[in-house]
């Protein structure tokens, strides 16, 4: 049961999941597909059941109803079969203080069944991939929140798992740590990976992941792949940058004119427009047609698309759920 | 300002009302100070003044107690906040140090003092009984109540001293033990409550209710805790990181003793445990060294008794046997709840359960981490036992059937204590040896007589091998009814 062996079918795959803590109902009939090798982006906000679903995927909690695959095995009744080939990294650094780096992922190695020369190997690897080298023989309690971040995924990735449940990977981490992972999460899908990450920084998730649920109060609001919940964004209106050489007068009057024009936001130096128009009634050679006749010298054009913070936006309800 | 000055102290109250441990605590002192009546009854047509023997019961488990409530309870009051790293946050809301200190000993002082009210009314049926006055107890309960001041603000001092509660465990032991050697051999210095008990519950005594005891306890206790508030701002100056500390684990220096390369399979476990929980080999030269100095100090005090091989032998044997019992016992209740409670505060048994292992591979490593931490110890009750063989066993005309069976029942009851300990470390921050050691004596008293019932066709056989049969009724069930606790709450811990 590798990700090679499991090509045709889904990495993971969850039917009708649902489970409640007490009165709580934290997951109500969810379902959604991850593909294998693909990096899938699992979004809510807090409170929504992101958690859970990770924790039974990692074959760490039973779902009080429906079922979920990890490459075709159930994650209730095969859990053994599925603990090898997915690595579980929760949104807590869940380490070992006193230990340094090297022993710890000596530690994971070993119990994880590594004979002493692939634990060599792998160790090597991951802390390269999670640029640790240097820091292998320091304490885990001296290293920052982002440094253990970075073991943590060391960690998961030791035993080379097929399918890696991230909960939060990059909270904690600087703008520069979160860049470089996701360079990390992109060398490790060209591996061959298939990684299903939770996070809230969805500027990052829009370029990194392939495919997106959205989950909000236990239910799915959306899943499917990146694109199409995008381009359904903009079903309703397309948005289109414009840069001018100068500002051009007639060239934003005939802009005023377009048919199906819904709204002109103009910057200070009017040289930068931006035109939202009704989707089918002008497409982007129109407005450049417009503006060109009009005397406008154009330098710059590009279709801007609603971002998935937007789309988060319109599919979530706004509160705390109760 | 008076309400900042008790605002600590209130919040400690309002923790302790609301916890079910409190009253089960109390429940069960009393439940052990009603088997003591009940003993006492029992053996009444043996003697005479049966009050008098009750009431020595008592204050002798009161004694036993609070000193082990000390070494654990007292000794967390400012590490326990340095520890959460909330010791700053009660800085910067204007708390002084005085009133810092004052909230927390005091609140945990009000506790012990708590224990100890609620057996009043008990208390005073000695007078009932027979062979005592009301004077003898109050005077018994002041020379406690002194102790106790002292014991309270030693482990302050120490839980302000340093970062860890582990640690003021440690040396407020150690201190106790040095100032009981003091204490030996400076009669004047009376600060513990032992003489002052033995001559207060003699029959017909009326003495005054306080003593040199009283005023010398309660005079170092408040030198303490003018030291502690002294050494306040010096000593948590510094923030504790957080997460345990490697102790005394070698990393760079000492590479020999250093933890070294994972050992494979399930057992690295068992080297995580060893090694980081009970500091390996180092940890076993800090057992061999502390049977070493209880050696040194009896052979000082004792040196003008050794005058053959046999005194030297019979010494050191009973130095041997009580020093590596006292450490097995509590060395190795210590490892059983730390092998546990550290995976739950680190949160990484998820992590570990989803490795190859399954979690009976988890458990048993574990416990075979804490046989292993306990080896030296165990070496030393071995050598212990056979410098006094040729006197004792030999002489006694032990059979070998008997020794076996009372190793056997050793071992069952010591499954028990080790399985009660892990499954109140999984319960309590603090204080899991403390409870299974008051669990262990219960279990004893209350369902041991139970069990003797029911294992009572077993002493037909024969006694050792009844003791064997007694020991297995009292401790099977009541091991596989916390092996059964731990297994839930470990399992609520993975899936949280």
């Amino acid at each position: 049961m590798t990700a090679n062996s499991s090509e045709n079918g889904p990495a993971l795959e969850a039917r009708g999941v649902s489970h409640w803590y007490k009165a709580h109902r934290a997951l109500d009939q969810v379902t959604f597909e991850v593909a294998t090798g693909s990096i899938h982006g699992f979004v809510g906000p807090n409170g929504a059941g992101k958690t859970t679903t990770l924790k039974i995927a990692a074959t760490l909690l039973r779902p009080r109803s429906g079922t979920m695959r990890v490459f075709g095995r159930d994650v209730v009744y095969e859990y053994r079969h599925v603990r090898p080939h997915i690595g579980f990294m929760p949104d807590y650094p869940a380490l070992y203080s006193q230990m340094t780096v090297f022993e710890l992922l000596d530690f994971f190695g070993a119990a994880y069944g590594l004979s002493l020369y692939v634990r060599d190997r792998v160790i090597k690897d991951v802390l390269a991939l999670t640029d640790m080298e240097g820091r292998r023989d320091d304490l885990i309690r001296t290293l920052s929140r982002g440094m253990q971040q970075r073991v943590s995924l060391a960690r998961v990735l030791v035993h080379d798992p097929d399918l890696l449940l991230l909960d939060e990977p990059a909270a904690g981490l600087d703008p520069r740590g979160r860049i470089e992972l996701m360079e990390v999460l992109k060398e490790l899908k060209s591996m061959g990976k298939t990684i299903f990450i939770s996070s809230h920084i969805l500027a990052e998730l829009a370029n990194l992941c392939d495919s997106v649920t959205i989950l909000d109060r236990g239910q799915v609001r959306f899943s499917g792949a990146m694109d199409e919940l995008l381009e359904q964004r903009d079903a309703a209106g397309a948005r289109h940058v414009v840069q001018l050489a100068q500002p051009h007068e007639p060239a934003e009057a005939a802009v005023r004119q377009l048919p199906g024009l819904l709204r002109l936001d103009i910057d200070e130096s009017r040289i930068r427009y931006l035109v939202e128009v009704r989707a089918g009634e002008a497409d982007p050679n129109q407005i450049l047609a417009a503006i060109m006749k009009a005397g406008g010298q154009v330098v710059a054009f590009s279709a801007q698309r609603k971002g998935l913070d937007q789309a988060f936006l319109d599919l979530t309800e706004p509160g705390v759920p109760e | 300002m008076k309400l900042r000055a008790v605002a600590l102290l209130t919040r400690a109250l309002r923790i302790e009302a609301r916890s079910g441990w409190t009253y089960l605590l109390r429940v069960g002192l009393v439940g052990v100070l009603m088997l003591t009546l009940y003993a006492t009854w029992q053996g009444a047509s043996f003697g005479g003044a049966p009050g008098l023997r009750f009431f020595e019961l008592v204050m002798l488990t009161n004694l036993a107690i609070l000193t082990l409530a000390g070494l654990g309870f007292f000794a967390s009051a400012v590490s326990e906040e340095r520890e959460a790293q909330t010791l700053g946050l009660l800085r910067m809301t204007g708390l002084t140090p005085l009133v810092i200190l004052l909230g927390k000993s005091t609140s945990r002082l009000l506790k012990a003092v708590g224990l100890l009210l609620v057996q009043m009314p008990f208390a005073l049926l000695a007078v009932s009984l027979g062979g005592m006055m009301p004077r003898q107890i109050v005077a018994s309960y002041i020379a406690l109540g002194a102790y106790l001041v002292l014991l309270a603000n030693l482990a302050l001092l120490f839980s302000v001293v340093v970062r860890r509660t582990y640690q003021a465990s440690v040396l407020t032991g150690a201190a106790l033990i040095g100032l009981a050697i003091l204490c030996a051999q400076y009669p004047w210095l009376s600060l513990f409550p032992i003489e002052r008990l033995d001559a207060v519950l003699s029959v017909g005594w009326s003495g005054a209710l306080t003593s040199l005891q009283t005023w010398t306890s309660l005079g170092v206790g408040a030198g303490l805790f003018v030291l502690a508030w002294m050494l306040f701002d010096l000593c948590t100056r510094e923030a504790s990181p957080a997460g345990p500390g490697r102790g005394l684990v070698p990393r760079r220096r000492l590479r020999r003793l250093a933890p070294g390369r994972s050992w494979s399979g399930a057992s690295s476990v068992a080297w995580k445990d060893y090694h980081f929980y009970a500091s390996g080999p180092v940890g076993a030269f800090g057992v061999v060294l502390l049977i070493a100095v209880a050696c040194a100090i009896a052979g000082w005090f004792l040196r003008r008794d050794l005058d053959s091989w046999t005194d030297v032998r019979r010494i050191f044997s009973m130095v041997f046997i009580t020093a590596s019992a006292v450490l097995i016992w509590l060395g190795a209740g210590r490892m059983a709840a730390r092998v546990l409670q550290e995976e739950l505060r680190a949160r990484t048994l998820p992590a570990l359960s989803l490795t190859r292992l399954s979690f009976a591979q988890i458990l048993g490593n574990k416990a075979l981490a804490v046989l292993l931490a306990t080896v030296p110890a165990f070496a030393f009750l071995a050598a212990g036992i056979a410098l006094i063989a040729p006197d004792w066993l030999w002489g006694m005309d032990v059979g070998l059937w008997t020794a076996l069976s009372i190793w056997v029942s050793v071992l069952i009851h010591f499954s028990m204590y080790l399985l009660l300990v892990a499954y109140f470390a999984l319960r309590v921050r603090h204080g899991a040896v403390i409870l299974a050691l008051f669990a262990h004596m219960l279990v004893f008293h209350v369902w041991g007589l139970f069990a003797l019932m029911l294992s009572l066709p077993a002493f037909f056989l024969g006694g050792p091998t009844g003791v064997m049969l007694w020991s297995a009724t009292m401790c099977v069930p009541i091991s596989a009814l916390a092996a059964a606790g731990i297994r839930r709450r470990l399992g609520l811990a993975v899936a949280a």
